[in-house]
């Protein structure tokens, strides 16, 4: 008897296996910036981003167009003026585009009026760029405050990739009987987590040394197995500053490779992955959330 | 050092082996202060094990044949108790780990006796049992809570790091029948693989580590465990070390064990019978050396 999750046909279209998500967190200058204004004046560790969009974002772009691998950009609304040309691109090589806020915004720590703006600048930013109807929300950083699944809906949002917790998607409930679809993530399959560093202002806080980049791919590698045995939904966030560097573009190219060869993975983009998963009935009254709204009901809604 | 140890085990067993997990799920010291109600996604997170991995661990420890012990805060219980159920029901152990993992040491003594007594109430209720075995949750226990324990039915305890097999402990000055069985933290997944955004953990976002790393290193605990005839046992939380990748690993580490043949798998209560019934083959210890040098030295 299998208690966990286990491969299921219907599951996933095109009677694949598992899903794979790649996802991309370009953040330009408001890396920096969104959260803290003030830092306008240090061109140097703004130049560790604007890489990023020189020679990161290009590399990436590559990579997924020799492969054909489908992905998602998570894009804060106020870089859509500034890298028009770049994003152009992105959505005319057919991946989807999303949103991180306006400017990286802290929306736990914005009044319900300021979240609200905050999305619909984001949405209609996005909206410039592409006609798609469902595009994706992805939070910055910080908490869940109650109320925002149903905001990121009404902003015009059709999907988050914003949790963690579990391996497959889920509902989060949006009160008035709707819901947020969630295409949740975990912290391994992160780039910026693993190799980020700057000297002033510390990144990662305690300036941690940069990881192998050999256990970083088989870290990878690993959950890809985790996944595969289970059938279930893997979301890989890359940043273009980082893994778009000629060292690093190897462990995308080897870990796509290996997702590739499999034969096995739906690969897909955030929006084609919740929309598919729009079709389950709900995320099922044990899941996290719903206990969460018995328990606590102001924590969500 | 490559001298066969005294043997100690059942069966002439070289080593012992307490496979354990705490199953915290998103108890801890964000439900203590009640901050979790305002981080819904911490919550989430903190659930995923209760909710996803513990039946992966389930299902793991049946293809192995392996028995282990858990670590349930009682909110915990109350909150999953099909779940525990399905510890049972597998064959293995529940203990305690607190109501909401609250930090013993924080506690009054009437504190520590209401967290003991509503926790047993629950084990009761939901599962049938009362636990007999106890792991402080969150660090440190207060002084009064070893003849807590041992006033509360309790066989054993998992806490302490002060020896690599199980001891008879002594209270209040006397040879008590609590036993304790050492958890090295070498052994605990937080020190590899822990990791919230915010706030942060580690405090300084330090890198999660490599999973082959870290199987190695288990897998050399283990070794050294085995050789020197020791108890190894796991302070493994279902939310960190079995996501579907660690849980990979954590297979890998397991098979490991097994692999080697002549080591003694035993849950909790098991471990602690045997040493009440072989105490010449353990050591008691003293509640703590430190007491004493400071009196000497006075």
């Amino acid at each position: 008897m299998t208690r966990a999750l286990s491969p299921t046909p219907g599951r996933w279209p095109e009677g694949r296996r598992y899903a794979v998500v790649v996802t991309v967190n370009f953040d330009a200058e408001l890396a920096l910036l969104g959260p803290d204004p003030s830092l306008a004046s240090l061109e140097k560790t703004l130049s560790i981003f604007r890489y990023g969009a020189v020679r990161g974002a290009p590399r990436l772009l590559e990579a997924f167009s020799d492969r054909g691998v489908p992905t998602t950009w998570f894009v804060p609304g106020a870089l859509v003026r500034p890298y028009r040309s770049l994003l152009d691109e992105v959505a005319a090589a057919g991946h989807g585009l999303g949103a991180r806020g306006q400017r990286l915004e802290r929306f736990d720590r914005l009044s319900e009026g300021a979240c609200r703006d905050a999305l619909h600048a984001a949405r209609a930013a996005i909206g410039e760029v592409t006609a798609a109807d469902d595009v994706g929300f992805r939070l910055p950083s910080g908490e869940w405050p109650p109320g925002l699944a149903a905001q990121v809906l009404d902003a015009g949002f059709g999907w988050s990739s914003s949790w963690t917790g579990d391996d497959v998607p889920f509902l989060v409930p949006a009160g008035d009987g709707r819901a947020l679809v969630d295409v949740p993530f975990g912290h391994t399959m992160h780039d910026r987590l693993a190799f980020a560093w700057n000297f002033a202002p510390p990144m990662p806080l305690g300036q941690s040394r940069i990881a192998s980049y050999e256990d970083v791919l088989e870290n990878w590698q690993l959950e890809l197995e985790g996944c595969r045995r289970e059938g279930l939904c893997l979301v890989l966030q890359l940043h273009p500053e980082v893994a778009g560097t000629p060292g690093r573009i190897d462990l995308v190219w080897r870990f796509l490779d290996a997702v590739l060869e499999t034969g096995e993975a739906w690969v897909a983009s955030g929006s084609e992955v919740a929309s598919w998963w729009r079709r389950h009935p709900g995320s099922g009254p044990e899941h996290p959330v719903e206990l969460l709204r018995r328990v606590s009901p102001g924590s969500l809604t | 050092m490559a001298v066969t140890p005294e043997p100690v085990w059942p069966d002439g067993r070289r080593s012992c082996v307490m496979l354990a997990f705490d199953v915290d799920g998103p108890s801890g010291s964000a439900m203590v202060d009640g901050s979790i109600w305002g981080m819904p996604r911490l919550f989430v997170q903190g659930a995923y094990g209760p909710f996803r991995a513990v039946p992966r661990i389930l299902d793991l420890l049946e293809r192995l044949g392996v028995p282990a012990t858990f670590f349930v805060p009682s909110w915990v219980v109350e909150h999953w108790p099909d779940v525990c159920r399905d510890i049972l029901a597998s064959g293995h152990e529940v203990g305690h780990h607190g109501y909401r993992h609250e930090r013993y040491a924080d506690l009054s003594v009437p504190e520590q006796e209401s967290v003991l007594q509503r926790s047993q109430a629950i084990f009761e209720a939901q599962l049938g049992v009362r636990a007999l075995g106890f792991r402080t949750p969150t660090g440190d226990w207060h002084e009064a809570t070893p003849r807590l324990l041992a006033e509360h039915g309790f066989v054993y305890s998992s806490s302490f790091r002060d020896d690599d097999r199980p001891y008879r402990r002594v209270i209040d000055g006397r040879v008590s029948d609590l036993v304790e069985i050492p958890a090295p933290v070498e052994l605990d997944d937080y020190a590899y693989f822990a990791f919230t955004e915010d706030p942060p953990f580690p405090k300084g976002h330090d890198r999660i580590a490599a999973y082959r790393v870290t199987l190695s290193n288990w897998c050399k605990e283990f070794d050294g465990m085995h050789r020197a005839g020791g108890l190894l046992t796991t302070t493994f939380h279902p939310k960190i070390s079995a996501t579907p990748g660690r849980a990979v690993v954590l297979e890998r580490f397991v098979e490991h064990m097994v692999a080697v043949g002549d080591c003694w798998f035993a849950t909790g209560t098991e471990v602690a019978r045997w040493v009440l019934s072989h105490p010449e083959r353990f050591a008691v210890r003293g509640e703590t050396g430190w007491d004493g040098v400071r009196e000497e030295g006075t």
